[in-house]
């Protein structure tokens, strides 16, 4: 196998909020990026995101996802980003390079330095009868939906009353479904109430503390039946789609075949690669960013992908050490802020345990 | 009196014509309305967490909050008009088209319809997208309770109740492999309390999707078989590559 | 069955790319060309992309993004193509795998 080699500074993996801030900040101090990613169209999940978002200015709020993913891949662009699509990274060598199938063929890059941007991927629940047609993930739905403009079904129930259920919910709506319902096995909502009031006002009930027990149907979906948790009833749904929206774990496959340390934390979404505060994965030259380093939110993405491209410009001799000192204090701020409030004491506590461990 | 403004005063600057009330009532990281209202009526302040702090005294109606708001928990309501209703403009962004002449169903917070309303006037919430601003005109009592607009009410009933016990049955895990539940229970009772172990002795995470959807649920449901914790259990050894490739590609054809 | 959404809220009309036919199980289909062929599918209301090897169950799309492999289909004699990731092209045979009764 001989597969044709390239050099470059900084190989970013995934393009989405991580990623291209990531590259936007180690291009802007003189470092030449590459921006690796497996889809036809930068920007990661946030193209697929129609509604605006939360969050500061800084991030974009009170713009809708697709404007933000705009607006961030201009930006790479300006700062001489060679962004890469249809190239995914299938390997991450222990001894730094990286095997990438791009639309030319296969070949291979020697990064000094790579930042891990790969994102979530859904977690599922399971049981009798999940694997049946018209069941699918709500970043799958999503995707169906806002991308390609097909209705994952007419009645659709969500699993989830979480902030992604919950969004997710309202889209289907916008694009003309009816939800027949949220179910959520805990107690409470944990999704943000504005949310929660937008799909309740469109007269969506929510049934917490409600497990899914079975789905029925012969070719696909037809019927979902859902045990009541306090009440011990049990009810049976008529659709033809489920969305599980029961949460993300961090997809940092290729820090783990690297040789980065995996630890659990339930928090940030199951394992991920440790890492410290400037997002170094404790081995040289490697950084993670975005929900690749735990699962929270795009603005925090996009902070923790600035934080790794500063911290990737700096040890590559391309920012001051003063400098990239004064820029990481701006962003660690910026992090503690989004990190505040009720929804996000609990993700702070946990990146604390890593960089304190 | 709350952060948002006292509803007193708002009612009575409605008479005078349109006033924001903001219903936003929980601390996440958002500030865009600040942003916006050229009169300094909202202020978040430096912590973007906080709640929006709002004067209707310096609100002139300009609708700019409403059509920013992420959580479209903004709206405008305007008591000028003579004929004693209410006139509320609302953010909309759902499929079936309104206009203006239109009678539109006016929903509570529930999604229970009041009744219906009249829409005087729409606008384009920017000129970005589709999104409107539709100004209706609804009885007064109605004035406050009023969250939205539609054409189209969803009509779902209720779930149907099922009866006789449910008995627990096994399913897969594995959809790639097709490994159920009870095998897995089974492997972990053999001795096999990792992974990595497993995926040695079966086929589990070997299929196509490498194990990216039921490594969590194995992972849970080995540590709790198994009594350890889950960075014990871990995680499958990842091996390149990580994303389907045809062979023919590595030995470097373009095909 | 007809599940697309036409004219989005936010979006505006969303059905581009020109009508052609694709044959599923030699049957002809419109699609438009471009959108992948799972959503070509889902769009008729075919939600059932393969059977699997052991059980002969229905499997359909689950995570649209080309990760799970379940909607892997036979696309011009070409077998194991994620179709969630493929683009429509005029004239193309998708055929599921593992039918009962094949």
């Amino acid at each position: 196998m001989n597969l044709p080699l390239e050099h470059t500074a900084l190989a970013v993996v995934g393009a989405g909020p991580a990623g291209l801030c990531a590259a936007v900040e180690a291009a802007r101090s003189g470092v030449p990026v590459v921006v690796l990613d497996e889809n036809e169209r930068a920007g990661g999940q946030l193209f697929k995101q129609v509604h605006r978002f939360f969050g500061s200015r800084r991030h974009g709020a009170g713009k809708r996802g697709y404007e933000i993913a705009d607006d961030l891949i201009a930006e790479c662009l300006r700062a001489g980003v060679d962004i890469r699509l249809g190239s995914s990274v299938i390997a991450f060598f222990p001894e730094g390079e990286l095997m990438v199938d791009g639309p030319g063929g296969v070949y291979l890059v020697r990064p000094q330095a790579v930042v891990i941007a790969t994102g979530a991927s859904e977690k599922t629940i399971a049981f009798p009868g999940w694997t049946l047609p018209g069941i699918m993930g709500a970043g799958a739905a999503q995707t169906l939906v806002n991308v390609h403009g097909v209705l994952p079904g007419k009645r659709v129930l969500i699993a989830g009353a979480g902030n992604v259920g919950l969004i997710v919910s309202y889209q289907l709506l916008q694009a003309g479904a009816d939800v027949v319902g949220i179910v959520e096995a805990s107690h409470g909502v944990s999704g943000y109430e504005v949310h929660l009031d937008r799909v309740r006002r469109e007269g969506v009930p929510i049934y917490p503390g409600h497990r899914i027990i079975s789905a029925r149907g012969r070719d696909g979906l037809e019927a979902v039946v859902v045990k009541d948790l306090r009440g011990g009833r049990t009810v049976l749904f008529e659709a033809d789609s489920l969305c599980m929206a029961v949460g993300m774990s961090p997809m940092a496959e290729l820090a783990a075949m690297r040789g980065c340390r995996m630890v659990f934390r339930e928090e940030l979404g199951g394992f991920l690669p440790w890492h410290d505060e400037k997002m170094r994965a404790g081995l040289q030259g490697v950084y993670v960013a975005g929900d690749a380093a735990g699962v929270e939110e795009a603005s925090v993405a996009m902070e923790e992908g600035r934080m790794s491209g500063i911290s990737a410009a700096e040890e590559m001799g391309s920012m001051k050490k003063r400098q990239a000192a004064a820029r990481r204090a701006a962003v660690s701020r910026r992090l503690a802020d989004l990190r505040r409030g009720p929804y996000g004491e609990a993700r702070m506590a946990a990146k604390c345990s890593l960089y304190c461990a | 009196m709350g952060e948002s403004g006292d509803i007193d005063e708002i009612w009575r600057r409605a008479e005078g014509g349109a006033v924001a009330i903001l219903d936003c009532r929980e601390e996440i990281p958002c500030d865009p309305c600040e942003a916006v209202c050229a009169r300094g009526a909202i202020v978040v302040g430096k912590n973007v967490c906080d709640l929006p702090r709002y004067d209707p005294g310096l609100c002139n109606g300009c609708g700019r909050c409403v059509a920013i708001c992420p959580g479209m928990a903004i709206y405008l309501l305007d008591r000028s008009s003579r004929d004693g209703g209410a006139r509320l403009t609302l953010p909309y962004e759902m499929k079936e088209e309104i206009k203006a002449g239109d009678e539109v169903w006016a929903l509570d917070e529930d999604g229970s319809p009041l009744g219906k309303g009249k829409v005087v006037k729409t606008a384009k919430m920017n000129k970005r997208d589709h999104s409107l601003l539709v100004t209706v005109d609804v009885p007064e009592e109605w004035a406050l309770k009023v969250r939205g607009v539609r054409i189209r009410v969803m009509s779902i009933g209720e779930p149907l109740e099922v009866r006789g016990c449910q008995r627990e049955e096994d399913h897969l895990l594995c959809r790639c492999e097709e490994i159920s539940r009870s095998q897995a229970r089974e492997y972990a009772a053999m001795g096999f309390n990792s992974l990595r172990a497993l995926r040695r002795f079966s086929r589990v995470g070997l299929g196509y999707c490498q194990g990216r959807f039921c490594q969590a649920m194995l992972v849970d449901e080995f540590s709790t078989a198994a009594f350890r914790d889950r960075e014990g259990v871990g995680v499958f050894k990842v091996r390149p590559p990580v994303r389907p490739v045809k062979l023919g590609r590595l030995g470097g054809e373009n095909g | 069955m007809d599940l697309r959404v036409g004219r989005h809220a936010v979006l505006g009309e969303m059905e581009g790319g020109k009508l052609v036919t694709i044959y599923v199980d030699g049957v002809p289909l419109k699609a438009r060309e471009g959108e992948p062929i799972a959503a070509a599918l889902y769009a008729h209301g075919i939600r059932t992309t393969r059977y699997s090897p052991r059980l002969g169950e229905p499997r359909g799309p689950f995570c649209m993004i080309g990760r799970c492999t379940e909607c892997a289909m036979t696309v011009d004699g070409e077998p194991n193509v994620r179709t969630c990731m493929t683009a429509v092209r005029d004239g193309m045979r998708v055929d599921t795998p593992g039918r009962p009764g094949e």
